[in-house]
């Protein structure tokens, strides 16, 4: 617990400054783990939390926003759906087409986009978590530790092999045919 | 093959990030404000459920069910459940398989159901409806709205709903419908909640054009016959709040389809 609020006012206020903050962000952080109709009623349910626990909220925006982020992550998973589901939440990735205009990058970057959206749903669900939380969600090591519940040092060490591991994945993907990056969180039809 | 610098792998995944960084459109916006006004709306001195580590599905929607009861908005938004809670003898008369609704006794129930929730009709139409023992179940859908969904003693069906405390309902956003496979359905509500009559689970979504059947079985032991109408299909029964003495409920699904066949799935 990281602070106490008095009054309704202060108390209303508080959570408007986290909420004006992170709601951007911690759309962006759902939509990247659901599918997009979903994640507006995911970030509801989440700030709805944080009003409840607005006392256990850190004080700091910056890991107020990484609070929200473990939050989400327990909602989503408590929303899961498969009877196999693991601890992880896996993330998804935009499609990328084979082919589809470039604009202008650089090939090596072209081809590393169409490598990483085939290799990508080969990874974990782990694998996928640790680094959308480094790279996509932009959070330091003890922030993406605090998501996930684990030490920064553990986060830093399952990242590497992350990492490790999609580095392997792209070198050994055979692109063949039109590439999607599938979305391995999303609901499926059953 | 192909092996990439380690700053051109980062720079391709920030380029295939599903969510890049942008403004929220004016629609967005407007959903964010409603959803914080909402949400302050709400009582904040009563204990908030702490989210478990491990999944057990239904439980967001029991959360937001279950704290936004005084939270209700003028028109449906992104969540806004109705949840008026006592005490009660756990629907008694629930039977596991449902009754349609006439065309009338429907239209009725939705009028009920969109008085109740406070929300305009915005050219939803009954999707499901049905009955179990004494209770009316209805789901309303419509270009601007994926499912409102009330459940309401038969008594209240066509009647003035003002302080009747018997009455569930909720709503959400419009969302596509899912692309589906003939054989395949697809749950897409899921949630807990509570009238005064006690603690109940329902489900909701859509199926493929050949299945014509949707039993779900529950770990509590239940073999419920789901509605289906359309392309979806509905179903909901009598549960209890989770405790150390009734964990978690699950169910999965037995899935009828029109050469006779069935397919189970989770």
């Amino acid at each position: 617990m990281d602070s106490t609020i008095s009054s309704p006012r202060e108390r209303e206020q508080r959570f408007r400054d986290v909420y004006g903050a992170a709601y951007v962000d911690l759309l962006r952080f759902v939509r990247r783990r659901v599918h997009p109709t979903h994640a507006e009623d995911v970030v509801g349910e989440v700030m709805l939390v944080a009003w409840r626990r607005l006392d256990d909220v850190p004080a700091d925006l910056s890991a107020a926003r990484a609070w929200l982020f473990g939050v989400a992550r327990k909602t989503l998973q408590n929303t899961r759906r498969r009877e196999d589901r693991t601890d992880a939440v896996a993330v998804r990735l935009a499609e990328v087409l084979r082919g589809s205009a470039d604009n202008g990058d650089h090939p090596d970057l072209v081809a590393c986009r169409v490598d990483i959206a085939a290799a990508w749903p080969l990874l974990s669900a782990s694998d996928q978590e640790a680094i959308a939380l480094s790279v996509l969600d932009g959070l330091t090591a003890p922030e993406a530790a605090a998501v996930l519940g684990i030490s920064p040092t553990a986060f830093r060490l399952r990242l590497s092999r992350a990492r490790r591991t999609l580095r392997r994945q792209v070198g050994s993907t055979t692109v063949g045919a039109p590439l999607t990056g599938h979305p391995a969180s999303e609901r499926s039809p059953r | 093959m192909r092996r990439h610098r380690a700053d051109t792998v980062t720079a391709a995944l920030r380029d295939l990030d599903p969510a890049p960084s942008t403004d929220l459109t004016r629609a967005e916006s407007d959903r964010a404000d409603a959803a914080f006004a909402r949400i302050v709306a709400t009582p904040c001195d009563e204990p908030v459920p702490e989210l478990q580590g491990r999944p057990h599905r239904r439980r967001s929607r029991l959360l937001v069910a279950l704290l936004v009861a005084a939270g209700l908005a003028g028109a449906v938004g992104v969540v806004t459940p109705v949840l008026l809670l006592g005490g009660g003898s756990a629907f008694g008369s629930w039977t596991p398989t449902p009754v349609p609704l006439t065309d009338v006794v429907a239209a009725r129930a939705a009028t009920t159901c969109r008085a109740a929730l406070g929300v305009p009709d915005r050219g939803e139409r009954v999707a499901v409806a049905e009955r179990r023992g004494g209770w009316t179940y209805v789901l309303l859908a419509g270009p601007s709205t994926e499912a409102i969904i009330c459940l309401m003693p038969d008594d209240l069906v066509g009647q003035d709903p003002t302080d009747r405390r018997e009455f569930f309902g909720t709503g959400t956003d419009a969302a596509a419908p899912p692309t589906l496979e003939p054989d395949r359905i697809d749950e897409n509500v899921s949630m807990q909640g509570a009238t005064d009559e006690g603690w109940f689970l329902l489900v909701a979504g859509y199926v493929g054009s050949d299945v014509t059947g949707v039993t779900v079985h529950t770990s509590s032991g239940l073999d419920i016959e789901a509605s289906v109408s359309g392309n979806r299909f509905a179903a909901w029964w009598p549960s209890s709040p989770q405790s150390s003495d009734h964990p978690a409920e699950t169910w999965w699904y037995t899935v009828h389809l029109a050469d006779g066949s069935t397919r189970g799935t989770t």
